[in-house]
């Protein structure tokens, strides 16, 4: 391989990180909110948001990125390649984020809210001081793990032409007829950005973790 | 006889085997079932721009260099750009999104090797042909066993889903009949069946090749009219292949200037290892 085609692999890296890293972004949050949704039982939405997990959760990322792409100009809505990349990405992990921040709310002891409550704690007081700080930690791995997930189902967005690191594997090897190389580094480069990722996990869950945690 | 028979078929398969590499226009069939609201030509002319989809991994005809589109189609739509009242829009993008951007309307055409296939002219309008090709199989350099086509019988062979190749494969199959039977195992795409020839899992695939740039046209022409005339779309391609034509009678289209594929597909050939006397001759019309 050589050095351009190893910066080509590098640009697409930072396409990998920039898309997947915004589509996290946007749907780690937006997945807290759905799930918020859920748990509350708020009438409709409630519903509604337990129809988009559903649906989300059994498209496949290429299937919805061409949809978003292709079909949501068709109603007059213009959308480029990256927002379309971002978007696919961003609803397909708020989808799975939203089971994991509902697993937390859902095992969350009684007990603690009955007792904020007992202190006069309004609902948004509640979320606040009491459920969010343990929630986010305990549901740090399953996040982190959706995220490494997420990562590697990127590749799915190049099907309407973002060139990220898999993409620009298979044009240099279909330019070189030689595709092991690059789908080599390829795989190295995924490597080393979830050891990053899962290493700032290890960071944070030492730095904000319970001590009795703390390992 | 064996032989004869195989020789047969063998030149029945190259002739069968018409690769274009074509304009393709949007579709009827858009995503949502209705028409596609594909631009005409002076629609095209009036906004200034026409948006034109071009694939990134299908070498010769489109590939990436150093970060740039380069290869035979490439070419041609410089040429194209070059008196076109209208800007070009490029957007390189593989093929499974391709198709799906020009039948939503989204490209208002794709520069790309199709071939023309019944199915394909369903939902797709063509320019007409602008060159042919014949199927190849591809073996990797030192594997022995296979040294003209009745070897392959019995082998695993890897092809493009979705493609023309693979329509053919009942020809192949129908080929190998006389020296006993064949299997195939599809791949998914081109990438996949050229690193699993490397590591060996397959001792071929099928691809199409462009074999030479015809330059008179005459061996297409009827060809072209039956599918020009079963769409019957006098829209994008019009200017082009009146201005093309010209170009190919002038022999401007081969010139020495615009390296023709030629030359792509001896290399590709020796590099992949078939004897030259494994490619089925094309016989003249």
């Amino acid at each position: 391989m050589t050095a351009t085609a190893f910066l080509t692999l590098l640009n697409g890296a930072g396409s990998t990180l920039l898309i997947s890293g915004a589509g996290i972004a946007i749907g780690v949050p937006l997945g807290f909110v759905l799930a918020l949704i859920r748990w509350a039982r708020i009438p409709v939405l409630a519903q509604i948001v337990a129809l988009y997990v559903s649906l989300l959760r059994s498209t496949p990322a290429v299937t919805l990125c061409l949809l978003i792409f292709f079909a949501v100009p068709t109603l007059g809505i213009e959308i480029g390649a990256w927002t379309a990349g971002i978007l696919t990405l961003a609803l397909v992990t708020a989808a799975f984020n939203c089971e994991i921040w509902r697993a937390g709310l859902l095992n969350f002891p009684a007990e603690q809210l009955e007792a904020a409550r007992a202190f006069g704690m309004t609902a948004g007081l509640r979320l606040r001081r009491i459920i969010f700080p343990q929630l986010w930690r305990a549901s740090l791995p399953g996040l982190v793990n959706e995220a490494t997930l997420l990562i590697k189902a990127s590749p799915a967005i190049a099907v309407i032409g973002v060139a990220e690191i898999t993409r620009a594997a298979t044009r240099i090897g279909a330019q070189t007829y030689e595709p092991l190389p690059p789908m080599l580094a390829a795989t190295a480069l995924y490597v080393a950005i979830i050891l990053v990722l899962v290493g700032l996990q290890r960071l944070t869950e030492k730095r904000y973790g319970r001590p009795e945690h703390r390992a | 006889l064996q032989e004869n028979r195989i020789m047969t078929v063998t030149v029945r398969f190259a002739r069968r085997s018409f690769l274009t590499a074509a304009l393709l226009l949007p579709a009827f069939a858009s995503f949502l079932g209705s028409d596609a609201d594909a631009a005409t030509l002076e629609e095209i002319k009036a906004r200034g721009y026409m948006i034109v989809a071009t694939e990134d991994d299908y070498k010769p005809f489109e590939f990436m260099e150093d970060g740039k589109p380069v290869g035979f189609d490439n070419e041609l739509l410089e040429e194209v750009r070059k008196f076109v009242p209208f800007e070009i829009r490029q957007e390189v993008i593989p093929w499974t999104g391709l198709l799906a951007g020009v039948s939503t309307g989204k490209y208002d055409v794709a520069v790309t090797a199709a071939m023309i296939t019944k199915e394909r002219v369903k939902s797709l309008d063509f320019s007409m042909p602008i060159a042919d090709s014949t199927h190849y199989y591809v073996k990797r350099k030192d594997d022995d066993s296979i040294k003209e086509i009745k070897d392959l019988s019995g082998k695993t062979v890897g092809v493009q889903s979705g493609s023309a190749q693979l329509e053919k494969l009942p020809e192949l199959e129908a080929m190998l009949v006389a020296s006993g039977g064949t299997q195939a195992a599809r791949f998914r795409d081109q990438h996949d069946h050229q690193s699993a020839l490397a590591r060996g899992r397959q001792a071929r695939h099928i691809r199409g090749r462009l074999c030479r740039l015809r330059t008179d046209g005459s061996g297409l022409g009827r060809r072209q009219g039956q599918y020009r005339a079963s769409r019957g779309h006098q829209r994008l391609p019009c200017r082009a292949e009146e201005e093309r034509e010209p170009r190919q009678a002038s022999g401007e289209m081969a010139r020495p200037g615009i390296p023709g594929p030629a030359g792509y597909v001896h290399a590709l050939i020796m590099e992949a290892g078939p004897r030259p006397d494994m490619r089925p001759a094309i016989p003249e019309p």
